[in-house]
């Protein structure tokens, strides 16, 4: 042991003021979830929720994107909350895999079904689902990434793209909510596309959001 | 080391433990006196600090080699010390610890690497510059000059210092702490802000030196 080190132990000894540790990952999932499940009841509810189950859910494979876009968002937090923690498998990031693909499935077998009707028209009249995604979903990344901002010294990428990835999912399953029917291939272009997207940039900027949100040494 | 290690009352020791050399502690009771150190148990928390030392030795010599253990060992300290708090009291400490050891190696492999690729960048620019320079850049030079000699006066006598110790005499932290008069936190901190507003000088920021 180097006096370098005995010296700067006892230096740290004497700074250990009291910390609360964190809470279980379920528990933070449980807390994290009501939160923002508040947050886009009153956001649905101001931007003029149609009442009842999306419109979209009419569609071929509405249903199961929709319930797959909601799972996305659910499991990701949990991810989010056991890959930001030391001593937690990686592996945890695999679990929002499944709902993510049931959820891009549905959106695709709705393309399929239009094109098989001959329906099928991308277009750009449903950008502005793209834009409401990326507006609800900004603030509630932000705050999840202050939730774990100690994984800036741990595993900043898929941190990021996982918390980006709930954010998404749900404020996605929250604009079916206002929006009205829509084709499945402008569901997919608009909020696959923006998920994607989202999801893309949260990876490339993980390291550096991190760094600069919480406690990261570089 | 082991001959430093304190003993908790509060921890669970061998009941032999005084007759006997002190046994080195299970990293079963590192988990118990973490979580007195996140109450602010200080005694707790210096006895594990001191007690993990060889473990993350080990980590730091097996991803990084025999170089730089000692700064790596710090760094990791100074990492578990930030998020200690991510502990969660009953659960392997080991695990939690070795993660936050091994990134830290990592992270430390890849500041190296890009130290590397920026001397490669700095030798080129300087053989670049051997060739007999244009008016342009004899103006450029000139102004980068300017700029560096300010940076350096506005530098306070400490950052100076440290600059000197450590990047123009390359003596080692250990070195630079016994011929000076600052302490080797102090002339990590000094170097790293005299460095950061050198660089700026030299991009043509005109900022303060922090």
């Amino acid at each position: 042991m180097s006096r370098d080190t005995d010296r700067l132990i006892e230096q740290l000894a004497l700074e250990a003021v009291p910390v609360r540790p964190l809470a279980s990952p379920m528990q933070r999932t449980v807390g994290w979830l009501a939160a923002s499940m508040a947050v886009v009841a009153v956001l649905a509810v101001l931007l003029g929720w149609r009442g009842g189950m999306p419109a979209d859910m009419a569609v071929p494979g509405g249903g199961l994107a929709w319930w797959g876009s909601l799972l996305t968002g659910i499991v990701a937090a949990h991810a989010v909350f056991q890959v930001s923690v030391p001593g937690r498998s990686p592996g945890w990031a695999w679990l929002a895999l499944p709902p993510a693909l049931a959820w891009f499935a549905g959106m695709g077998w709705g393309c399929l079904a239009e094109a098989r009707a001959g329906t099928l028209a991308f277009g750009l009249e449903s950008w502005h689902c793209a834009l409401m995604i990326t507006v609800v979903s900004t603030p509630m990344l932000l705050v999840m990434l202050l939730l774990v901002r100690h994984a800036g010294v741990l595993r900043p990428v898929p941190t990021a793209a996982l918390a980006v990835l709930s954010a998404a999912g749900l404020s996605s399953a929250a604009v079916s909510l206002v929006h009205g029917q829509e084709s499945a291939a402008l569901t997919l272009l608009w909020h696959g596309g923006a998920v994607l997207l989202l999801c893309a940039l949260a990876a490339l900027s993980g390291r550096p959001l991190l760094g600069w949100i919480g406690y990261a040494r570089r | 080391m082991m001959g430093v290690v304190l003993r908790h009352p509060a921890c669970p020791v061998p009941t032999d433990a005084d007759a006997a050399p002190q046994a080195d502690p299970s990293p079963d009771d590192w988990g118990t006196w973490m979580a007195l150190a996140q109450a602010g148990d200080r005694q707790a928390y210096q006895a594990l600090l001191q007690a993990i030392g060889p473990y993350l030795r080990a980590i730091a010599r097996r991803l990084l080699g025999h170089e730089d253990v000692e700064d790596a060992v710090q760094e990791i300290l100074l990492v578990v010390h930030g998020i200690r708090h991510t502990y969660q009291p009953g659960r392997p400490f080991k695990p939690w610890l070795a993660t936050i050891a091994s990134r830290r190696c990592i992270d430390l492999l890849r500041r190296r690497q890009r130290e590397g690729l920026r001397l490669g960048e700095a030798l080129d620019e300087e053989a670049h510059m051997d060739a007999e320079p244009g008016p342009a850049e004899r103006l450029e030079r000139a102004q980068q000059d300017a700029r560096m000699r300010a940076a350096v006066g506005r530098l306070s006598p400490g950052q100076r210092d440290a600059v000197r110790l450590l990047h123009l005499q390359e003596l080692s932290l250990r070195e630079a702490e016994a011929s000076g008069g600052q302490s080797a936190g102090a002339l990590k901190v000094a170097s790293h802000r005299a460095l950061k507003a050198l660089r700026r000088a030299l991009q043509g920021e005109h900022d303060h030196v922090p």
